[in-house]
């Protein structure tokens, strides 16, 4: 087994093998560490795999920008596997003056930012996406939005990497990282130690307990959100979806099925005491908006229903950061549950960091020391 | 409000039936839900409505049912035949969906005795119109009165299928031939497990009878058979196989397949319990404690659902574990638990004793486990090869949900229940890792797909 290289990545999830991939075709030497015995475990393959640039935060929109304009559209090609990336646009739906409020002031921001959103009327967003509930009155209409396949991205960003060469170790959880010289050098497993120059933290809500043992902390909390899936139905139209109040996103698959994620957090400690699946009321309650909003897929059967684990960070955005105590540590975690769309553009941030090159997009507002400032 | 039980019972088999009766006995409130219209299980199936002149080749072991049934009836425990569970959460909540209204039950413990599934038997054409499970045939008839269309070749591992050839032997239906995959160095293999299997002797006699039988019905028996491969275009109409080292065919208008059955652990796994690998028939089954609970407190599995055993002792252990969950309620001590299953104890363990020789002497073939070529079907849902699923390994798979994301397995309607032990397989077969390290899917609700508008009007109580 080796145990060292030139970059360690903690965590095999889309994050870690986007990095691997980036880090391997520079030719550097990387072992990723997964706890699990398969990837992509968290949320990386639970995921409703929206593509957006449409309704982010300020801070990571540029990484949104960046990957829909640079890395998406050909990745299928580069990686030699489809990702089945749509760029169909995201309609984010209002049904009340109240929703449209939010959703302007939403787009107000991304306008300002350079990005190719707008508000439009009920009649045009049922134009663009016939099947929607005449209840629609209004939507930010972002036509350079999209999806992909999670699970294939992550797969296809996997294959790739591990063609290249990067050594995937499973079954790896790690218990700390140690210092040597006052660099994070060596990190320490259940079934051994690993050295590398750089350290990159890619794991998810698991992240925060590593960190701790060098002394860091991100205010991360693990959150549950259910997501479930429909048997295919006949090709009806391949925009992503959302809601002003975020009460379900989701959109059709190339296979034909339909995937929707709720956007209200479950009760953890409920859903880890025996079981983690969805309980039927939140399945219902997913369900119910939908169908309010889209009521020509009352008859499509859900024939399954999952939980996903998020790392959700007290201001909703990820750090993606070096740590300035801890030479050699690179931080990115908190994605706050919509990491997925920017993942190849953190990938390549992380790559170009790890190699103690100028990150070629600003993540500077993504930064560790957000959190000591107070 | 949701009516609370003190235990819900899912499945109204042999080991429902009996764990009903007995907690009805001891006083607890009692629901049954069953996805059939009748009580019985697959293993008395249609035992209150079979018809007299068929009492004779289904033999006395089924009609022993009748009793069950009726005494199941006079209990005044609670029924709700025609109902699939399709969730349960961490409060017992208990979603059951029927072709009238859905609703919530709760109980305060939970008996699973959902038996067993036959195992998919993926070898060449085995999706072709005119192939059968063994079981599932017998099922028809029990259930029916129909026989399948002759002549049929039965192939295969598994008392059952010797029981299905005597049912068809009775019914006037011509066997081509019966194509056993097992062989002579299987009964070696099983000869340590005779002792044991001898206490058991009136099991053992049984099997020579029907042994017997088929001999006299002039039935081409062939032992040791591989390779084997259903002939036809859209319609099966024979069976190749290699036996002793020569190619044979035999034709046929039904084919039926068997090689054993499994536990039905989609509601074990469903609620997490810890489960164990049991070699010698290659299952999983969920790790049980003599009364048969879980891991997971509350949860009990009583019958074939917790290991293949047979009928029998499914009632023994319903019987056993409808004591444990008045233990559990607190309806009496420990002590007296003990000394109320003493005798049930001693009598599953009496039963128990054929198992290992029935279960060594019938190991499901390798080729059914792994399919060697490319074009076999393995997952029915989304049409999926074995050579697909091997290229995903090959690609670095090493866990069936990674087999899922590359191809789709295992995300149809059936959530795995036809395809998971294969790919299982396949990843052990072309890995370091032993079949117990590969892992399993997750079994996810809705345990049978619902509509998004039967979804969205479900009212659900809020019971936590």
């Amino acid at each position: 087994m080796k145990t060292n290289a030139d970059v360690i990545i903690i965590g095999g999830g889309i994050i870690g093998c986007s990095t691997a991939y980036y880090l391997a075709k520079k030719g550097k030497t990387v072992i990723v560490l997964e706890k699990g015995n398969k990837i992509g475990y968290g949320g990386s393959g639970r995921n409703g795999g929206g593509v957006r640039q449409s309704g982010r935060d300020k801070r990571e929109l540029p990484l949104a920008m960046y990957g829909v304009q640079n890395l998406w559209p050909h990745l299928s090609e580069e990686l030699g596997g489809d990702v089945e990336y749509y760029q169909r646009g995201n309609l984010r739906l209002g049904k009340t003056e109240e929703h449209l409020k939010i959703l302007q002031g939403l787009t107000d921001v991304a306008v300002s930012l350079g990005l190719d959103v707008k508000m439009i009327s009920g009649e045009e967003v049922r134009e663009i996406c016939p099947h929607l509930s005449d209840e629609v009155i209004g939507a930010s209409w972002c036509p350079s939005d999209g999806h992909a396949n999670p699970l294939l991205s992550t797969l296809a960003f996997y294959n790739k990497a591990n063609a290249l060469g990067v050594h995937f170790l499973f079954e790896q959880s790690v218990l700390a990282i140690k210092k040597v010289a006052g660099r994070a050098r060596t990190v320490v497993t259940t079934s051994g130690e690993f050295e590398a120059e750089k350290i990159v933290l890619a794991a998810g809500y698991e992240s925060q307990a590593i960190a701790e043992t060098v002394g860091v902390e991100v205010p991360v909390k693990k959150i549950a959100l259910n997501t479930l899936i429909t048997d295919a139905q006949p090709p009806m139209f391949y925009q992503m979806l959302g809601t002003a109040m975020a009460d379900f996103y989701g959109h059709q698959t190339t296979h034909g099925s339909f995937i929707f994620g709720a956007g209200t957090p479950l009760d953890s400690e409920f859903i880890k005491s025996v079981v983690n699946h969805p309980p039927a009321d939140a399945t219902a309650a997913t369900c119910k908006g939908i169908l309010s909003y889209i009521p020509a897929l009352k008859h499509a059967k859900v024939v399954r229903s999952w939980v996903g684990f998020i790392d959700w960070c007290e201001d909703k955005v990820p750090v993606i950061d070096h740590v300035e105590d801890v030479p050699g540590l690179i931080l990115a975690f908190g994605f706050s549950g919509h990491g997925f769309g920017i993942s190849p553009a953190v990938g390549t941030v992380l790559s170009e960091m790890a190699c103690d090159e100028t990150p070629s997009i600003d993540i500077s507002e993504l930064n560790y020391g957000r959190f000591s400032g107070s | 409000m949701n009516k609370c039980y003190d235990l819900v019972v899912v499945g109204a088999g042999p080991g429902g039936l009996t764990a009903a009766v007995t907690a009805g006995k001891l006083g607890l409130s009692t629901l049954v839900v069953d996805e059939q219209p009748e009580p019985g299980g697959q293993f008395y199936r249609s035992i209150e409505r079979n018809l007299p002149e068929n009492a004779d080749t289904l033999g006395k072991d089924y009609l022993a049912g009748k009793q069950l049934v009726e005494s199941f009836r006079a209990s005044g425990v609670t029924y709700l035949p025609n109902n699939s569970v399709w969730n349960i959460d961490n409060a017992f909540n208990v979603d059951l969906i029927s072709e009238s209204l859905p609703q919530r039950v709760r109980g305060r413990q939970i008996i699973f005795s959902v038996g067993a599934l036959e195992r998919p038997v993926p070898i060449p054409n085995w999706t072709l119109p005119g192939v059968m499970g063994a079981a599932a045939a017998d099922i028809l008839f029990k259930s029916a009165d129909m026989v399948p269309q002759g002549p049929v070749v039965l192939a295969g591992s598994g008392p059952l299928l010797l029981l299905t050839a005597c049912h068809l032997i009775d019914n006037g239906v011509k066997i081509s031939a019966m194509v056993e995959t097992a062989g002579f160095k299987d009964y070696f293999k099983a000869l340590p497990y005779l002792p044991g299997a001898l206490c058991q002797s009136s099991y053992l006699l049984k099997g020579l009878q029907m042994r017997l039988k088929v001999k006299r019905a002039g039935v081409p028996v062939y032992i040791g058979c591989r390779d084997l491969a259903v002939l036809g275009k859209h319609q099966a109409e024979g069976l190749t196989f290699t036996c002793r080292g020569k190619q044979e065919k035999v034709t046929a208008a039904t084919v039926l397949l068997h090689e054993g059955v499994v536990p039905n652990l989609c509601f074990s796994r469903l609620l997490n319990c810890e489960h164990e690998w049991y070699a010698p028939q290659r299952y999983w089954r969920p790790v049980l404690d003599r009364w048969g609970r879980t891991s997971v407190p509350g949860v009990s599995v009583a019958g074939d659902a917790g290991g293949i055993n047979g009928g029998p002792v499914a009632e023994i252990a319903g019987r056993l574990a409808a004591i444990d969950a008045a233990c559990k309620l607190e309806v009496f001590t420990k002590a007296e638990r003990d000394r109320l299953s003493q005798p049930y104890l001693k009598k599953a363990h009496r039963q128990k004793l054929i198992r290992p020789f029935i279960d060594h002497v019938f190991p499901p073939s390798r080729q059914a486990l792994v399919p060697p070529d490319d074009e076999t079907l393995v997952c029915r849902c989304e049409e999926l090869t074995a050579g697909q699923i091997r290229e995903a390994i090959a690609q670095g798979a090493r866990h069936p949900a990674q087999v899922k994301g590359e191809t789709r397995a295992g995300m149809g309607p059936c959530q795995a229940r036809m395809c998971g032990a294969t790919i299982a397989e396949m990843i052990a077969a072309s890995s370091d890792l032993d079949i117990k390290q590969v892992g399993s899917l997750r079994v996810r609700p809705p345990l049978q797909p619902l509509s998004i508008e039967q979804l969205a009007n479900m009212e659900l109580g809020e019971e936590r």
